[in-house]
């Protein structure tokens, strides 16, 4: 059989051969996605469910994560501390981590332990016990985790640019939401949406392990099983919000870097114009090579890093993203490094690549895709993005034959026509005082707002 | 399921182990290529050139893409022992210009070539003991990286505009580091803990000190420790052994052997009362508190029991201090690490302290679990059998995929002389008992050991 998109609607399991010789296998309720490597001597599990911080209800931002990571903190049978014992001590550990529109479990265990802990999960997914004291302890945790992620400037930037692109709607939010989101999440609100979210189809199951396919697929079948069916929760992230070119400041004295963002409407992951997109930004900024890299730092010593990309602000599995530009300047060289940050990325739009930019950057993309399929961990990857609306998983022989199709007016074409510089968010951390003369020079800056990040 | 259990594939470790013993006492060259199977299952081929420089070659044919790894045996406690230096930060400041040009190949041109080539993570790290430089790249450039690496082993040029130009970019990574309250804090912590050993030193060095480091200085550092008899070469990935040593011995046979300036460090005094120092951040939102405790060299026999330790302790949600910190809400979170080092290292333990509590809690609530370890009334074996499993399993995350391989041998190259040393860590701490850990937490984990740095908000 040929790889395809695997469907999400119940059906008959569909068994694909991966060109990599390893059998890949997907079916319905929930989806399968398994890759097996023999030499493997532990096995690597992921349980997606298809809502995240986007799912959170309005008056309680946060209480996806808080849901998921209360899942780990005991099942009906088994208080926090058993629970704990019972997973660690065959060799097991499960994370889990909330983004705007899935909520991914990971779980990692010695492979000869491989069914006693999926028997776990499946207690986990299907029998939390979402005890009030243990909850309460939970709460207390994630409105640290919140506080401690305001020591990081480059976070506070990061919000105050996302809280202006999306200003009014929830895919502002961190996805561990706000402490009064966190606060307000009831017991009972915690049950609703484990009830609501948590049913096979809505959700994915990745496994990569030594054991063949058929083997793995029985251990997650019958781990899954215990769900009920239900529906389908998937959630877009909204268009952002901007108009025109806009620039805040976060206010933050004794600082000697200034962290800073520029950002504007990106594409969806599995857009049409993606592959185009990411040869045009290997040029720009997302490489050691590039220019923001050669001329930030290399050619001025201005910056110890400067890069952009779709996916510095926030990840997104099928929406569209904000494409971005991050770097921070020492403080002392920030009124020189920032403007000429926004020149190279207007001179980038504008004028494109070179033709020696472009043949570097393909031929780089070619060799260097080999790295994105070379252990089994990520072609498993891969295979879920490609699920949950991203591109298609691909051999490195098509994306070598898709690559080469591309010609350089392709690629300018795209960027001029996909990434727009009429709508922006500029957003910094530092002195106020000497950041807002900068800005305010930025050409067509409609205003330069100081806003106040907080947890 | 048939599937190798966990006691089958680590009794091929103890084999391992004596494999190093019999490496120990054996000289290599490459015409005498060692080859063994390591316990992941991957062939491993290693040898020596006349020049001194040592080769270690592990074949993966799974993907048509190879690691490749030089480690260079300097660091920053290198150029303080050095009469002539007497500094930090060079090392580090050096590592930066190895990137900058040689003879054969302008400024830039090394990014470039390996970049349109098809590089992955290309970058290189300065720690206390050595530098590293790695890369990864399709299996058909393997002629290419030795050609380019060979050649900056050899033949830098340092152009004092381009030094000057560096300096910048050394600073801003300088001034990140300021910006980072757990940088500030580690910085302290290794200051206090060591009081005569440069470990002391900060790697990244003063800012002073990285605006005044001249050409002069960039090029003693380099003509004194970057020569082939103070490095190793690590490939991991699809080559083949014959065909790399045959290149190996084309491209780096003709690197001269220099005489080297290292220079012992003075050896730490044993700690007799506790330290502890505290320090205000502008950036910290609650207070942060990072413990150490001195341990021995990286090839002690007691690391590897004091890797389960350490595991026990801060390793998972059903680690110690995660129970009694952690879920007793005293601290939103817990890490720890066993810094292991050529010359004796740090056990260290950080958290950020939740808001309305006090480090001094913390101290006393682990105090209280230290001694419940060490008494030997109380039975810690299972506790023991949680902390082993947690770290078989890093142990195995680390061997998917060439990168994570070279990373998780390579750092012994240094540490212990030979990145087999890796494995054999792994076996013995299989086979560590409950009274082993109780005798090491009794020995280690004492409060005149230790040293305690506070953050606190500005």
């Amino acid at each position: 059989m040929n790889p395809r998109k695997p469907a999400l609607l119940a059906g008959a399991l569909a068994m694909i051969t991966a060109a990599t010789g390893n059998t890949f296998s997907t079916s319905a309720a929930p989806a399968l996605v398994i890759e097996q490597d023999a030499l493997m001597k532990n096995a690597v599990v992921q349980v997606i469910v298809r809502s995240g911080s986007l799912s959170d209800p309005d008056d309680m931002p946060g209480l996806a994560n808080l849901v998921a990571r209360a899942m780990l903190r005991g099942t009906q049978t088994k208080n926090y501390p058993r629970l704990t014992e019972a997973v660690e001590s065959i060799g097991g550990s499960l994370e889990v981590r909330t983004d705007r529109e899935i909520t991914v479990f990971t779980g990692s265990v010695i492979a000869v332990n491989f069914n006693a802990f999926m028997m776990l999960v499946s207690e986990i997914m299907s029998a939390p016990a979402f005890d009030d004291d243990e909850v309460a302890t939970l709460k207390g945790i994630v409105k640290g985790e919140l506080l401690t992620r305001m020591q990081q400037p480059k976070i506070l930037a990061a919000m105050a640019a996302l809280g202006t692109a999306f200003a009014g709607h929830k895919a502002a939010n961190a996805t561990q939401g706000t402490v009064a989101g966190v606060d307000a999440a009831g017991i009972w609100a915690l049950r609703a949406f484990h009830r609501e979210r948590y049913v096979r189809s809505n959700m994915l199951v990745a496994c990569v392990s030594p054991y063949a396919v058929p083997e793995a697929e029985k251990a997650l079948r019958a781990a899954m099983s215990v769900l009920p069916p239900g529906t389908l929760d998937a959630r877009s992230v909204p268009a952002p919000v901007m108009t025109g070119r806009r620039a805040v400041i976060v206010e933050k004295q004794d600082m000697s870097t200034t962290p800073l963002f520029i950002a504007l409407p990106g594409v969806a992951p599995g857009d049409k114009d993606m592959m185009a997109l990411e040869v045009g930004n290997f040029v720009f900024g997302a490489d050691f090579t590039s220019r923001l890299i050669r001329v930030l730092r290399v050619e001025n010593g201005w910056t110890y890093g400067a890069y952009s990309g779709f996916e510095q602000l926030y990840r997104s599995q099928s929406s569209q993203t904000l494409f971005s530009l991050y770097t921070y300047p020492s403080a002392v060289h920030a009124a020189r490094a920032l403007p000429k940050a926004f020149e190279l990325l207007e001179a980038w739009i504008s004028k494109g690549l070179s033709e020696d930019e472009f043949a570097a950057a393909r031929d780089a993309l070619s060799g260097r895709y080999a790295f994105n399929i070379d252990t089994p961990s990520k072609r498993l990857d891969l295979r879920v993005a490609e699920v949950l609306g991203g591109a298609p998983f691909m051999t490195a022989r098509q994306y070598d034959v898709k690559l080469s199709g591309l010609a350089r007016n392709d690629v300018n074409a795209v960027i001029e026509k996909r990434l727009k510089l009429e709508n922006v968010v500029i957003a910094a951390a530092g002195d106020g005082a000497v950041l807002k003369p900068v800005l305010e020079k930025i050409p067509g800056v409609l205003s330069v707002d100081t806003v106040v990040v907080s947890p | 399921m048939v599937y190798p259990n966990v006691l089958m594939s680590l009794s091929v470790f103890s084999s391992v182990a004596s494999l190093i013993g019999a490496m120990a006492m054996t000289t290599m060259t490459t015409s005498t290529v060692t080859t063994t199977t390591l316990p992941n299952g991957l062939p491993m081929h290693s040898g020596k050139l006349p020049n001194g420089l040592q080769i270690y070659i592990v074949e993966n044919h799974n993907a048509p893409v190879f690691t490749f790894q030089t480690w260079f045996r300097v660091g920053s406690k290198d150029e303080k022992t050095d009469p002539k230096l007497n500094a930090t930060g060079l090392a580090h400041f050096f590592e930066h210009m190895m990137f900058r040009g040689t003879k054969n190949t302008p400024d830039g041109e090394f990014d470039r070539i390996l970049t349109r080539n098809g590089v992955s993570n290309e970058n290189a790290t300065t720690w206390l003991d050595r530098t590293n430089y790695f890369e990864s790249m399709p299996s058909k450039h393997l002629e290419l990286v030795m050609q380019l690496e060979s050649d900056r082993m050899a033949n830098i040029v340092i152009d004092q505009k381009l030094l000057d130009t560096e300096r910048g970019a050394v600073l801003g990574e300088y001034a990140m580091g300021k910006d980072d309250p757990g940088n500030v804090a580690s910085e302290l912590l290794f200051e206090t803990a060591y009081t005569l050993h440069p470990y002391r030193y900060s790697v990244i060095g003063t800012e002073q000190e990285i605006k005044r480091f001249s050409k002069e200085e960039a090029e003693y550092f380099y003509r004194t420790y970057y020569a082939p008899n103070n490095a190793t070469i690590l490939i991991v990935g699809d080559v083949d052994p014959v065909h790399a040593m045959s290149l190996i011995t084309k491209y780096y046979g003709t690197c001269r052997p220099q005489p080297l300036g290292h220079q012992r460090p003075p050896v730490e005094p044993a700690q007799t009362a506790m330290r502890s120092v505290s320090f205000e951040h502008a950036q910290l939102e609650q207070p942060k508190i990072l413990i150490a405790y001195h341990v021995p060299e990286a090839t002690h026999q007691d690391m590897p029991t004091l890797m389960i330790l350490q595991s026990m302790l801060t390793s998972g949600e059903g680690s110690i201090l995660s129970s009694k910190w952690v879920n007793a809400g005293l601290s939103v979170n817990v890490s720890g690490e066993l810094v292991m080092l050529k010359d004796p290292g740090l056990f260290t333990i950080s958290a950020e302290v939740r808001k309305g509590h006090a480090p001094d809690e913390l101290l006393t609530a682990m105090d209280s679990e230290l001694l419940r370890i060490a008494d030997a009334a109380n039975d810690i074996s299972g506790e023991v059998m949680r902390a082993r499993n947690q770290f078989l399993l890093s142990v195995y995350k680390s061997w998917d995929g060439n990168e994570s391989l070279a990373g998780f041998m390579g750092e012994y190259i240094i540490t212990a002389g030979t990145p087999l040393y890796a494995f054999y860590f792994v076996s013995t701490a299989e086979k560590i008992t409950p009274d082993a850990v109780k005798a090491a937490a009794a020995k280690y984990l004492v409060q005149s050991n230790r040293t305690v740095v506070i953050g606190k908000s500005k």
